[in-house]
Order: structure tokens, then C-alpha cells, then sequence
């Protein structure tokens, strides 16, 4: 028998078998809340790379946002020739951060113990 | 004493796995937790190939969230989800730039591939925990 855990939303009766919209936390075997692993800040100049070692051995779920001044956050990876051009690729021992803005910027990363991918 | 909750994945010993990969859940880390999450119609005049404009929706945040977002659009050849990524890789009519967030508004960057008009765009962020 698989093991759950489940809360469910407010007027949702969590002994019943709803549809997973209905609960603030639904894990099985199939549904893995992510587990967060590190997460940090880096500097990288304009047009340079940015390294951020994590050697978990695999390709971990990573999220990379860019910040532009104070009042403004992007997720990294999206069109090179959009606003805010940053992209990022993941390895199995670091993640690679790529500034095409102007300027110096920060990126904010989180890296979780889940995989991002199988190979 | 430390009290902690963990739930193992099927097949697993909870009281004797170590690997965080085993667990469904462990109280000992952080869940990334998703704070806000909505939904926001919009469309992009044609304008000419080219042409790019942004779709903005209200977070309803105190602070700068970290964002995630997809863009369904619909046509007579079907639905496409998008996600931002690098112009030369998407071949529908439609390229979701980018996803960004400020103080008050979630934001899709959206560019026009073909001059065509009247797209409606379904989009979708969620908002996580963490300020930046």
C-alpha cells in the first residue's frame, strides 16, 4: 500500500477522495513535493557566465530568476532577444548561469533534491 | 530531541532511508511552496510581424515573488502550451518571451511571429515563497 499525506483546503472534507485542487498538500509516490536543496544569490557581469556548484551527482530541479535593479524579477531561460535575456543550463555537478544583459545583475537560484530530468 | 515528520516513498524504510530522494516528504527541508497562483486573458494586437506586447495580471503580493508561468493559445490547429524559450524553437505563430514579475503585476512578454490578430492568450503564473 502506497502512503499519502494529504491537508485539505478550508470546507474540503480530506477523508474524501478528491481531485488534487481540493488540498494545500497532496504527496504520494506520484505527486513528490519538492525538497529544496540550496539556494542562493551570484553576481555575473554582462555577457558572462556565472557558476553554482551543487555535485549532487545528477540533474537536480532548478529555478533561476534574474534581477533587474530592485523592482524587477525574471525568470531566467526565456527568449535571447526578450527584455531581460539570462538563460542557465544544469548539470550534474553545477548550474551554468549566462548574463546577456547590460550590466551587472543578480540571480537568485534554488536548487531541489528532485530531479529535473532522467537521461 | 528533535521532532520531525517524513514520509517515505512506496517500498522505502522511513526510519532508516537517508537519501532525500526517498522521502515524499521530510520536515527537516524546505517544501517549495507556491504563495499565489492566477490566471489572466489578454491579446496582442498584430501590429506587424514582430510585434511584441505583455500581458499583466495583479499578484496581489507584498513583495517581488519568483514567478513561473505558461501561455495556452488556441487556434484551428489545436492547443499550444508555451513556456519561455529561445525565439528559434518555436515554430507556432506566437513566442512567449518572457516571464517576469514587480511589485504589483505578474507580466508575459509576448512577440508576434506572423501578423496575425485576435489571439487570445490563456496564461497562467504561480508565485513562490521566497522575495527577491
Amino acid at each position: 500500500m502506497g502512503y499519502t499525506m494529504r491537508v485539505s483546503l478550508p470546507s474540503i472534507d480530506a477523508l474524501t477522495n478528491g481531485t488534487i485542487d481540493q488540498y494545500s498538500v497532496y504527496a504520494d509516490s506520484d505527486n513528490i513535493l519538492i525538497k529544496e536543496f540550496s539556494r542562493g544569490t551570484i553576481n555575473i557581469a554582462n555577457l558572462a557566465l556565472g557558476t553554482v556548484n551543487h555535485n549532487l551527482g545528477y540533474i537536480p530541479l532548478t529555478f533561476v530568476f534574474a534581477k533587474n535593479g530592485g523592482s524587477q524579477a525574471f525568470l531566467a531561460g526565456g527568449d535571447a532577444n526578450s527584455s531581460f535575456p539570462a538563460t542557465y543550463t544544469v548539470g550534474t555537478g553545477n548550474v551554468v548561469i549566462t548574463n546577456n544583459f547590460s550590466g551587472t545583475k543578480t540571480f537568485n537560484y534554488f536548487i531541489f533534491y528532485d530531479q529535473g530530468t532522467t537521461l | 530531541m528533535t521532532q520531525v515528520i517524513k514520509v517515505s516513498k512506496a517500498g522505502i524504510n522511513v526510519g532508516t532511508a537517508t537519501d532525500p530522494n526517498s522521502f515524499i516528504f521530510d520536515s527537516t527541508l524546505n517544501t517549495f511552496k507556491i504563495v499565489a497562483t492566477g490566471t489572466v486573458l489578454g491579446t496582442i494586437s498584430a501590429g506587424g510581424l514582430g510585434n511584441t506586447g505583455t500581458v499583466s495580471t495583479a499578484h496581489g503580493l507584498s513583495f517581488i515573488p519568483p514567478v513561473v508561468g505558461f501561455i495556452r493559445t488556441t487556434s484551428s490547429a489545436g492547443t499550444t502550451i508555451l513556456h519561455p524559450t529561445a525565439e528559434e524553437q518555436i515554430s507556432a505563430d506566437h513566442i512567449f518571451r518572457s516571464i517576469w514579475a514587480d511589485g504589483t503585476n505578474v507580466n508575459f512578454e509576448i512577440r508576434v511571429a506572423s501578423d496575425i490578430s485576435g489571439t487570445v492568450f490563456n496564461c497562467r503564473y504561480y508565485a513562490f515563497e521566497v522575495p527577491l
